[in-house]
């Protein structure tokens, strides 16, 4: 059965901040639109919907977020040899992790590829991420040296 | 006029009993409008659930705006419940765990000093979880604290062993349910 669910979301990203179907008075959309979020209603066979979506360019609906797929030349490196991750879309945030350790941060540039040489033996994790995408991990293993 | 009110024996057991309108109460064909040994219910005024984001930016928190009763004002502030889940607990639409209000936040300010070579670093870590809520005579107010764990650099004086800065690392996103009662709260206002 579908209700009636009130929106409300970042105008410039279409980011949805919080969504209720409770009542939402004039005062309290005005209130808010002060804090500056924009406001609309949608009839929604359930809210879960809304999880993972943002708030289309015409505002009168809700779109999935897409799926990032970075693509990785070589899992697994000698010291010294070099893996590319492709397909990274610009701007996607990289969090670089060797074990536990964050090691680096690094916003993707419009050449959308990453490539990596291994200096230190490890398994290293990288966590992608970007507004209106869902996160992706993948990892690469740089070998010890026998 | 039927009989409608009993206050004492009434078919073996002892209690106030109450008819409907030409109803008799010692052999009613009706629902009985009192019965004292019934358990009553908690009227329900309104209720509601939906989504509040995680908190980003580097807030500790994020709230909805001020929820409406259907009603409007009630004279008094009511005793409410709200129970919440994760992204994760949610199967098929249904909740499959749901947690109860709770909030935590902490707050560690270092300042690291070498008085040898007066290399010097001062930072700020804030960890914030739980969900909070508020209700005042004519709406409630829902606030997801589930900020995570954000790491201020105030002060440094060098490049190295300085902490990584992070902004709102394992905030959530919840889902929430609320139901307002017509009474008036007598918990305090923590909610049942």
């Amino acid at each position: 059965m579908s209700q009636t669910y009130n929106i409300f979301y970042t105008d410039s990203t279409k980011a949805i901040e919080w969504v209720t179907n409770g009542l939402c008075t004039d005062e309290m959309i005005s209130d808010q639109a002060d804090a500056g979020l924009a406001h609309m209603q949608l009839e929604l066979d359930e809210f879960n919907i809304c999880e993972n979506h943002y708030v289309n360019d015409a505002a009168n609906g809700v779109v999935e977020y897409s799926a990032l797929s970075p693509s990785v030349s070589a899992a697994s490196i000698a010291i010294d040899a070099t893996s590319t991750i492709t397909n990274i879309p610009a701007g996607t945030t990289i969090v670089v992790e060797r074990g536990r350790e964050t090691i680096s941060t690094i916003t993707m540039d419009s050449d959308e590829s990453l490539t990596l040489t291994g200096t230190m033996a490890g398994l290293y994790n990288f966590t992608f991420s970007k507004a209106k995408y869902y996160s992706a991990t993948t990892s690469i293993t740089v070998q010890a040296q026998s | 006029m039927a009989n409608r009110v009993v206050l004492g024996n009434a078919n073996g057991e002892y209690g106030l009993y109450v008819s409907q309108k030409d109803d008799n109460v010692l052999s009613p064909n009706k629902q009985l409008s009192f019965d004292s040994r019934a358990f009553n219910g908690l009227p329900v005024h309104a209720f509601g659930e939906g989504t509040l984001d995680a908190p980003s930016g580097g807030a500790s928190d994020r709230s909805s705006g001020a929820l409406s009763y259907a009603a409007g004002s009630l004279g008094f502030a009511p005793l409410f419940a709200v129970r919440y889940s994760f992204a994760g607990d949610i199967s098929n639409g249904k909740a499959t765990k749901v947690y109860s209000l709770s909030s935590m936040f902490s707050s560690e300010a270092v300042n690291d000093v070498n008085g040898q070579t007066e290399v010097e670093t001062g930072y700020i870590e804030l960890k914030n979880g739980g969900v909070s809520a508020v209700a005042t005579t004519s709406a409630i107010t829902i606030t997801n604290r589930y900020g995570g764990r954000t790491v201020q650099i105030f002060s440094s004086n060098t490049s190295s062993n300085v902490p990584t800065v992070v902004t709102n690392q394992g905030a959530q996103l919840i889902k929430y349910a609320y139901i307002i009662f017509g009474v008036e709260d007598f918990t305090g206002g923590q909610g049942l």
